[in-house]
C-alpha cells in the first residue's frame, strides 16, 4: 500500500503546481513517483471569487499561488441534515483577503492547472504557522515524500 | 353590661397618650347614657388609675386601649374664630368640647346636623399632638343626645341665628342649589373694592384694600328652567328640588366663602358630593390679576348652608358627577412630611400643597378615598410608576381611621425655597425631586447639615441647586395662586406630563448594593440553579487545596446607561481591605478609578454619571429567592431608612474615570475643603526629586488592629531616583534652559464651576521650569551651577507613614512621582542632594509627595477635559451593545493613557531626544514583565537556586519574575482567621486577613500555577477568573527535586490590568482542562522530539512519540453523562464533576506522512473534539438547538450543548465505519441508552461535533503505540468489522496540546540543520 495515498501531503505551492497527472481520468497525481490525492497548503489569501455554488480563491505561500475551490452546494449533504453545507458556508465567510489559511483538500485539475478542491479551511491566527509549514514541508519531503537517495523510478 | 364611664377631654389630655375607647364592642348595641357622671370628672379625685387600662401595659406599645366601656359627651362645632390652631387645622378640623377642654376632631359619618350639637361619642381614638398641647379626637361612632335629637332642628350652617333673617341685607338674595364639587383650601388674597361700592355698602364684610381670607367652593347647579327660575328667593327657599326628570347638575358656579364664613371650610369639605343650598349670597364680578373676571357668589354674614334633598326619581348624587375619578385604598406609607402618601403599597398620592394633605387622620393604616386626582405615569429609566397627583380640587376623605398610633409630624409654617421650588414643578419632576431630596438627606446625613442640604427660607440648598441643573424649563409650571388656580383649573396649570425619563437617580450606596443583589439573582440564568451543574461541595479535596474552589465565579458588567443611576460620594481607603472606596452616609463600595491622581481630595464629593458596575459571585449561592422584589429602588426604600442586609455573597465594585466625574460645589459647606495641605505648591526654596516607582510592597499586617504604627507602618515601595530634580523657575537664571512646564492639574480644571478653587491654587498655575541633567551628554549649554544631578543607580526604599496609607494604596508601579527634598538650601555644586540615603528608607509624609506625568515631544494639548481621542478610545473599550458577547465586555483597570496626575511635565522636542533617551536607558532596570509562555520556558530552562522546604521556616530562595497573564481560576484554601470562603472571589468574604491561594494563569495556549499566601491588602479588586493581572516579584523556586513552582511571597504584588465578563461556562472549561494544563504536561509536550506516523511502526510500544497532526476522521465516540472522575487521578485525589464524559474516542489522525488510528479518553478526547472551544458558528444560532436544549445564550461551548443532550440520552455511541476509507464522516451510526426520541436537531448537533472536530487546526499529541487487540479486548466486534482500521498503527494519546508554531519551527530548523 502506498502510505501517502490517503494522506494530506504537505506541499509548497511551487511543488503542488508541478505535480504530474498520473491518470487523467481518475484525477490521480504523482510526485516523484508517489501517488497522492490529498494536499495541505498554508498561505495568504490573495484573491477570491464568491459565487452561489462555490468560492474560488488563490493561496499564496511565497513560492507560488495555488487555486482552491470550495463547493457550497454539497449534494450528498442532504443526508447529513445540511451540516456540512453549513460548515462550508461558515468557512467561506472566514476566507478573506490577507488571511493566513491552512487548506486541506483533494487535488484536482482545472483548465490544465492543479487546484485544490477544499475539504476544510482553518484560519491561522499565528503568522508563524506559515514558517512552520515551510519547514514541515521540507522535513516531510526529506524524510517521507522524496524517494531515498539513489532511487530511480 | 358594665356601666359606662364618662370621660372628659381634660382627662384624656392628662393621660397624654394615644387612646382608643368605646362604649360597647358591639357596633349595633344601643347604649344608655351613664346614669351619673364618672367620679373621674370630680376635680378632687386623682388621675385615672390603672383599672381603666388593660393589665398588661406593654400589650400594645402603640395605641392604648381602654378596657372599660367609656363614652365622651361634648359639642362638635367649628373651630372658633380666635383659635390659635394652624392653617391646616382650620382647613380640616372640627372642634370637640365638653366644657373642660377643646380638641380637634374628625368625624367619620359626618352629618351637618352634628354642628353645634351635643353628641355621645360611642367609639373614638384620641391622639395627642406631638409637640404641642391638645390632640385629635377621631370620632368613629356617635349619636345625638336624646334631647338634641328630639329638637328636630334643620341642619343648617349660619353665622347668625336664623331668626335674625329679617335684617338681612337685601342684596344678599342669591341662592345656589347644587352639588358641592370641590372646595379650595383657605387662602388669603389681597382684595380691593371699588370705592363707590364701599361707600354705599357700609355693612359689607369687605373692607377696602384688605387681605380677604376665605375659600372657594365649586358647586354644580342644575340648568333646568325650574331650578333657574327658583334661583332668586328672598326668604327661605324650598330646599326640595321639584319633581322633575330634567335635572342636570352640570353648571359650575363658584361660591367665595369669605371671612367669617371661611371657618366653614371643614364642613363644606365634608359636604363634597352632597346636594346643598347656599342662600343669602351676593353675586359679584371679581377681577383677578387685572385681566380676568369671574362672576361668583360671595358669602355674607347672613349666608346659610343647608342640605338639599333629591326627589325620588332623580339619580343619586354620586352618579351625578360623572367626570370624577376616585381611588380607595389603605395608607401604607406617608413620606416627606405628607407630600407623598403611599396607598396599598403600590401607588403614591402626590400632594401639591402639604396643607391639603395634612389632615390629622391621614395616618398609616387609614382607609381613604381620593377623588378628582390627576393620574400621572412617572416614567424614569429606573422606575415606572403611577402617581395620583393632587390639586386644589382633589378631595381626600377618610373612610376608616387607622388603628395604629402613628402620627404625622407637624409641618413647619414657614415655606423654604425648596418647598416653593418643588411646588413649581410638574408631577413627575416633583416626584423625582422628592426622591432626590430623600436620597441626599440619607447620603449626606452627618456629612452636611440639614440646612445645607435642604436650604432655608433665604438660601438655596444643595439639593435644589443640583436638581435645577437637570430639570428642563418645561418641567416647571406657572402657579397662578390659589384664586386663579382654582378658577382656571384644568386650563393651564396641570398640562400633560413631560417625558422625564432622562432624570436619573442619585442612588444611596446601600440601595445600590442591595439593587445589585436583586439584579444578580435576576441575571443568573436558571441553569445555574441546577444543583446538577456544579455543586460547590463536590470540589473539596482537590489536589493539595484543602478548601473550597472558586470554580463557578460569574462576572457581569453593567453600564450606567443601562441602570439610570448617578453615584455621588466621597473617596476613602478602606482600612480593613485597603481598597479604594466610594462612600456616602449609607455605605461604601469598592471602586476602580484608572486615572486617579495621588492627591485626590478625600473630602470632596464627586458625582459620577458614567460608570460600569461589576458584580462577581458564585451562582451556586443563590438557592433561595427571598423577598427581593420589594426592590431597593422602590420609593419606599428611597423615602424611608433603608438598611441593607447582605443576602448573597456578592462582590460589587464600580469602575469609572475621574475625568468623567465632577466635583460638587460644596465648598461653602465644608470650609476645610480648600485648606488642603498636600496640594502641590511651588516654593522658591524647594527642590523636588523625580522618582520612578519600581515596586510596591503590599501591606502584610492589619492596620486597623494596631493604631500605633505611626512611624513603622510597614508600608513600603521601591523607587528609582532619577537624575533630574525639579527646581522652581525663579531659581533658574538662564531663560534658555526652560525645557519643561508644569501644567495645571486637569482635575481641577475640569471642575470649572468651582470658581474659587482656581484662586487658591495659584501656586500651581505658575510655570515651573525644570533643570535636567542634559549636560550629561555635553551639547546643551546649561550652567552646571543650575543643575541638580543625581548619580546613576539610585534605587531607594520609600516608607509611608500610616497617615499616608491612602498615598501608598494609590501609588502605581511604573509611574513617576515628585518628592520634595527636605533639605532647605541646596548645594548646587554638590552632586547629591543629601536626601538620598541608600539602604535607609525615605519616609514619605502626607505633604511631600505628588504624582507626575511626563510627556515628550510636540506639545499637543493640555491633558485636560477635552481629550476627545482618548474619550473615543474609552468608548470603544466598552460596548454596552446587547449583542455584545459576554466575553467581549471588559474593563481596563490600569490605564496610563488616561491617568491624571498632580503635576504634568512636558519636555519639548528640542530636548526630547536626549531626555527620553536617557530616561529610556533607565527602564531596563525595571523587572521585565514576561508572559506565561516565556515563564514556562524560564521554568524549564532555569534551575532555581534553592528548594523550598515547607516544614522549616527558612526563607524561600529562587529567582524573582514578574508575570502577566489571564487568570483562569483561583483556588482559595486555608483562610485565616477561620471562615468559610465560598465565593468565587476572595474579596467577597469579609473576615479574612491572609489566605492561601492557588492561581492559574494562562495565555493563549499555556498555563502556569502560582501558589502562596495572599494578604487581604494585597488582593486587588477584580482578582478572579477572567481578569488579566500582573504578578510582580513572584518567586520562581523549586518545591521538590523535579518540579519548579511559582510562589507568592510577601513581596509579591498583584495588579489587575483588565477584567472581562465571564459566564460560568468559561470556568467549567477551565476546570476540566486544569488537570492537563500543568507544568508537568507542558513539559511532556515540549521535550519529546517530533516524529512521523510513518516511522511509528519502528518505535517500541512503550516509547512515547510526539506528533504534530490533525484529526481527519472519528471512528468511534462513546460519551456518557456521568460523574467525571478522572481529572485528578494523577494526584491520587478525586474530583467529581457532572459533565459529558468521553469514555473513549477513536480518531484518524494525519500528520502529512501517514494516517493512524489514535485513541483517547476523557479530557484528551475532549480537546481533540474541540469540546471546550466556545463556538461562534451560526450553526447554533440559526437552528433550534438553543431552543430544544433550553439554552438561554447563543454563546456556549460545544460541550455545553453536548451535556444537555447527554442529560437526556445518558449514553451515546457514534461509529463511522467508512471513515478509514474516504475520510468523509458520512456513514455515521448513532446508538443510545435511553428510550428518548432522537430528534433531527440532536442528530445535527452530533454531526456538527464530528465534522467540527475534523476541521481543526494542528494538535501537538504525545502517545505511545498500542496493540489493537489489547485495546479492544472488550469490543472486538467493532474492531473486526472495520478492516481498514486494523491495518493502521494505533496510538494511545497521553497528552494533547496546541502547537506553538515558533517553538516548533525552531526545533525543526535545528533538526534540519543537524541533517
Amino acid at each position: 500500500m502506498d502510505s501517502i495515498r490517503m494522506v494530506h501531503v504537505k506541499l509548497l505551492a511551487i511543488d503542488a503546481l508541478s505535480l504530474t497527472v498520473h491518470d487523467n481520468h481518475s484525477q490521480s497525481f504523482s510526485r516523484k513517483g508517489k501517488l497522492i490525492s490529498r494536499i495541505e497548503v498554508v498561505g495568504v489569501v490573495v484573491s477570491y471569487e464568491r459565487k452561489d455554488k462555490y468560492l474560488s480563491f488563490l493561496v499564496d505561500d511565497g513560492t507560488g499561488c495555488i487555486r482552491c475551490i470550495l463547493w457550497l452546494n454539497n449534494q450528498p449533504d442532504q443526508f447529513r441534515l445540511g451540516v456540512a453545507a453549513e460548515m462550508a458556508l461558515e468557512e467561506a465567510k472566514a476566507v478573506q483577503l490577507g488571511k493566513l489559511v491552512r487548506v486541506r483538500g483533494k487535488i484536482t485539475m482545472y483548465k490544465g492547472m492543479v487546484q485544490i478542491t477544499v475539504g476544510d479551511i482553518f484560519v491561522e491566527r499565528d503568522p508563524n504557522a506559515e514558517i512552520l509549514h515551510w519547514l514541515d514541508c521540507i522535513r516531510l519531503a526529506k524524510h517521507c515524500y522524496d524517494p531515498p537517495a539513489g532511487y530511480l523510478p | 353590661m358594665d356601666s359606662i364611664r364618662l370621660l372628659s377631654i381634660s382627662d384624656i389630655l392628662n393621660i397624654s397618650r394615644p387612646l382608643t375607647g368605646a362604649a360597647s364592642l358591639h357596633p349595633d348595641s344601643v347604649c344608655s347614657p351613664p346614669s351619673k357622671r364618672c367620679k373621674l370628672d370630680c376635680p378632687d379625685e386623682g388621675p385615672i388609675e390603672s383599672p381603666l387600662f388593660p393589665s398588661d401595659r406593654n400589650h400594645n406599645p402603640g395605641t392604648l386601649t381602654l378596657c372599660d366601656p367609656v363614652i365622651l359627651i361634648g359639642t362638635v362645632d367649628l373651630l372658633p374664630c380666635d383659635s390659635d390652631r394652624p392653617l391646616y387645622c382650620l382647613n380640616h378640623c372640627l372642634s370637640f368640647s365638653d366644657g373642660s377642654s377643646r380638641v380637634c376632631c374628625y368625624v367619620l359619618d359626618f352629618d351637618l346636623n352634628i354642628i353645634g350639637r351635643k353628641i355621645h361619642v360611642l367609639a373614638w381614638n384620641f391622639l395627642p399632638f406631638k409637640h404641642e398641647t391638645g390632640g385629635i379626637l377621631e370620632v368613629v361612632r356617635w349619636s345625638l343626645l336624646d334631647l338634641e335629637a328630639a329638637s328636630g332642628c334643620d341642619s343648617l350652617l349660619s353665622i347668625r341665628p336664623v331668626c335674625s333673617s329679617q335684617v338681612a341685607d337685601l342684596k344678599a338674595c342669591c341662592r345656589v342649589l347644587g352639588i358641592v364639587k370641590s372646595v379650595s383650601p383657605i387662602f388669603c388674597a389681597p382684595c380691593r373694592k371699588e370705592k363707590e361700592d364701599s361707600q354705599k355698602n357700609t355693612r359689607g364684610a369687605l373692607v377696602e384694600c384688605v387681605d380677604a381670607i376665605g375659600f372657594l367652593a365649586e358647586i354644580l347647579t342644575c340648568g333646568c328652567h325650574i331650578c333657574r327660575d327658583s334661583r332668586f328667593v328672598t326668604e327661605h327657599g324650598c330646599h326640595l328640588l321639584k319633581e322633575n326628570n330634567c335635572h342636570s347638575f352640570t353648571n359650575s358656579e363658584l361660591v367665595y366663602f369669605i371671612k367669617p364664613t371661611s371657618l366653614w371650610r371643614p364642613v363644606l369639605y365634608r359636604l363634597i358630593g352632597k346636594l346643598v343650598t347656599v342662600s343669602r349670597l351676593k353675586k359679584k364680578l371679581v377681577f383677578v390679576g387685572g385681566d380676568s373676571s369671574y362672576v361668583m357668589f360671595v358669602s355674607t354674614t347672613f349666608t346659610m348652608v343647608s342640605l338639599g334633598r333629591l326627589p325620588v326619581n332623580v339619580m343619586p348624587v354620586a352618579s351625578l358627577v360623572k367626570s370624577e375619578n376616585s381611588y380607595n385604598g389603605v395608607i401604607t406609607g406617608i413620606y416627606m412630611q405628607g407630600m407623598v402618601i403611599e396607598l396599598d403599597d403600590k401607588i403614591c398620592v402626590l400632594t401639591t400643597d402639604p396643607v391639603l394633605a395634612l389632615q390629622h387622620s391621614l395616618r398609616l393604616g387609614a382607609i381613604v378615598s381620593v377623588r378628582n386626582y390627576h393620574l400621572v405615569n412617572a416614567k424614569y429609566s429606573w422606575l415606572n410608576t403611577f402617581l395620583l397627583g393632587t390639586c386644589l380640587k382633589t378631595y381626600i376623605s377618610i373612610k376608616s381611621f387607622s388603628t395604629t398610633s402613628t402620627r404625622q409630624g407637624t409641618l413647619s409654617q414657614t415655606t423654604s425655597l425648596l418647598e416653593n421650588f418643588i411646588d413649581s414643578l410638574t408631577f413627575s419632576a416633583k416626584f423625582w425631586v422628592l426622591l432626590l431630596v430623600s436620597c441626599f438627606k440619607k447620603k449626606f446625613v452627618g456629612i452636611f447639615s440639614h440646612k445645607d442640604i435642604l436650604g432655608s427660607k433665604n438660601k438655596e440648598g444643595f439639593v435644589q441647586t443640583y436638581a435645577s441643573r437637570f430639570l428642563p424649563q418645561s418641567a416647571f409650571q406657572v402657579k397662578p395662586g390659589f384664586f386663579m388656580d382654582f378658577c382656571k383649573h384644568g386650563q393651564c396649570s396641570h398640562r400633560r406630563e413631560l417625558n422625564l425619563s432622562f432624570l436619573r437617580l442619585v442612588i444611596p450606596i446601600s440601595n445600590l448594593i442591595s439593587w445589585c443583589e436583586v439584579k444578580w439573582i435576576l441575571l443568573l440564568p436558571k441553569k445555574h440553579n441546577d444543583h446538577e451543574m456544579l455543586g460547590r461541595n463536590q470540589y473539596l479535596n482537590h489536589f493539595f487545596c484543602r478548601g473550597t474552589l472558586s470554580n463557578t465565579m460569574i462576572r457581569r458588567i453593567i453600564s450606567s446607561d443601562e441602570v439610570g443611576f448617578i453615584l455621588m460620594g466621597t473617596f476613602k481607603i478602606c482600612q480593613q481591605s485597603g481598597t479604594l472606596q466610594f462612600a456616602d452616609a449609607t455605605g461604601s463600595l469598592d471602586v476602580v478609578v484608572p486615572d486617579l491622581p495621588l492627591d485626590v481630595d478625600f473630602q470632596a464629593v464627586y458625582e459620577v454619571k458614567d460608570f460600569k458596575l461589576v458584580m462577581e459571585g458564585s451562582p451556586n449561592q443563590v438557592d433561595h429567592i427571598q423577598n427581593y422584589f420589594d426592590g431597593p429602588l422602590s420609593w419606599r426604600a428611597i423615602f424611608q431608612q433603608f438598611s441593607h442586609k447582605a443576602t448573597v455573597e456578592l462582590t460589587v465594585y464600580v469602575h469609572f474615570y475621574l475625568k468623567d466625574s465632577s466635583r460638587m460645589d460644596i465648598s461653602s459647606q465644608l470650609p476645610s475643603y480648600m485648606n488642603k495641605t498636600d496640594k502641590f505648591k511651588c516654593s522658591n526654596s524647594e527642590t523636588y526629586h523625580l522618582l520612578y516607582v519600581t515596586h510596591k510592597f503590599p501591606v502584610y499586617q492589619s492596620l486597623h488592629d494596631d493604631v500605633s504604627l505611626s512611624n513603622n507602618s510597614g508600608l513600603f515601595a521601591e523607587a528609582l531616583i532619577l537624575p533630574y530634580n525639579l527646581v522652581p523657575c525663579e531659581r533658574v537664571t538662564n531663560k534658555d534652559s526652560k525645557i519643561a512646564e508644569v501644567l495645571l492639574n486637569n482635575l481641577d480644571e475640569k471642575a470649572n464651576w468651582i470658581a474659587q478653587l482656581k484662586d487658591t491654587i495659584n501656586g500651581l498655575s505658575k510655570q515651573i521650569q525644570v533643570s535636567t541633567s542634559i549636560q550629561l551628554s555635553g551639547p546643551v549649554n546649561v550652567p552646571s551651577k543650575d543643575v541638580c544631578y543625581n548619580q546613576g543607580d539610585s534605587r531607594v526604599l520609600l516608607q509611608f507613614g500610616s497617615d499616608s496609607f491612602n498615598k501608598h494604596q494609590l501609588l502605581r508601579v511604573g509611574s513617576y512621582y515628585l518628592l520634595k527634598c527636605s533639605k532647605r538650601v541646596l548645594d548646587y555644586a554638590s552632586k547629591d542632594c543629601g536626601d538620598r540615603i541608600l539602604g535607609k528608607p525615605i519616609v514619605i509624609s502626607k505633604s511631600n509627595f505628588w504624582s507626575l506625568s511626563l510627556t515628550f515631544g510636540e506639545y499637543l494639548r493640555e491633558p485636560s477635559g477635552g481629550d476627545d481621542s482618548s474619550h473615543d478610545e474609552r468608548i470603544n473599550e466598552f460596548s454596552s451593545n446587547e449583542d455584545c458577547r459576554p466575553e467581549e465586555r471588559s474593563l481596563r483597570f490600569f490605564d496610563r493613557t488616561h491617568e491624571l496626575s498632580d503635576v504634568y511635565l512636558h519636555i519639548s522636542t528640542d530636548e526630547m531626544d536626549l531626555s527620553q533617551q536617557y530616561l529610556n536607558s533607565l527602564f531596563p532596570a525595571l523587572d521585565e514583565i514576561i508572559n506565561v509562555s516565556s515563564c514556562i520556558q524560564k521554568m524549564i530552562a532555569e534551575v532555581p537556586s534553592g528548594i523550598i522546604n515547607m516544614l522549616t521556616s527558612e526563607l524561600p530562595q529562587g529567582n524573582q519574575v514578574t508575570l502577566c497573564g489571564n487568570i483562569e481560576n483561583i483556588f482559595i484554601y486555608d483562610c485565616r482567621p477561620k471562615c468559610s470562603v465560598s465565593s468565587g472571589c476572595a474579596k467577597a468574604c469579609k473576615h479574612w486577613s491572609i489566605c492561601k491561594v492557588c492561581i492559574y494563569v494562562n495565555d493563549d495556549h499555556h498555563k502556569v500555577r502560582i501558589c502562596g499566601s495572599l494578604c487581604r491588602y494585597a488582593c486587588p479588586v477584580g482578582l478572579g477568573p477572567g481578569a488579566n493581572a500582573t504578578f510582580h516579584k513572584v518567586l520562581l523556586t523549586r518545591i521538590s527535586s523535579r518540579q519548579n513552582e511559582l510562589v507568592l511571597t510577601p513581596m509579591s504584588f498583584i495588579v489587575v490590568n483588565t477584567v472581562k465578563e465571564i459566564d460560568s461556562q468559561c470556568n467549567y472549561r477551565g476546570l476540566i482542562q486544569e488537570s492537563r494544563w500543568n507544568i508537568h504536561n507542558d513539559e511532556l509536550l515540549n521535550t519529546i522530539s517530533l516524529g512521523f506516523i510513518s516511522k511509528m511502526m519502528q518505535c517500541m510500544d512503550s516509547n512515547l512519540i510526539r506528533l504534530n497532526c490533525r484529526v481527519v476522521g472519528i471512528t468511534m465516540l462513546v460519551m456518557e453523562n456521568q460523574m467525571h472522575d478522572s481529572a485528578e487521578l494523577r494526584s491520587g485525589r478525586l474530583i467529581k464533576i457532572q459533565a459529558p464524559s468521553i469514555r473513549v474516542a477513536g480518531f484518524l489522525i494525519d500528520d502529512g506522512s501517514s494516517l493512524c488510528s489514535c485513541w483517547a479518553d476523557y479530557d484528551r478526547a475532549e480537546t481533540l473534539i474541540r469540546l471546550h472551544e466556545s463556538t461562534k458558528k451560526t450553526f447554533f444560532r440559526s437552528h433550534d438547538i438553543s431552543k430544544v436544549l433550553r439554552s438561554s445564550s447563543s454563546q456556549h461551548t460545544v460541550g455545553y450543548y453536548l451535556r444537555k443532550l447527554l442529560k437526556k440520552h445518558q449514553r451515546v455511541i457514534i461509529r463511522d465505519h467508512g471513515a478509514a476509507f474516504d475520510l468523509s464522516c458520512e456513514n455515521l451510526a448513532f446508538s443510545f441508552d435511553s428510550d428518548e426520541v432522537f430528534s433531527n436537531v440532536e442528530e445535527r448537533l452530533l454531526r456538527f461535533i464530528i465534522l467540527n472536530a475534523c476541521h481543526s487546526s494542528t494538535f501537538n499529541v504525545v502517545g505511545n503505540m498500542v496493540n489493537s487487540n489489547a485495546l479492544f479486548s472488550d469490543n472486538l466486534e467493532f474492531f473486526e468489522y472495520d478492516q481498514a482500521l486494523q491495518s493502521m498503527p494505533h496510538l494511545w494519546v497521553k497528552e494533547v496540546g496546541h502547537v506553538d508554531p515558533i517553538r516548533e519551527a525552531r526545533n525543526i530548523w535545528n533538526d534540519l540543520c543537524r541533517g
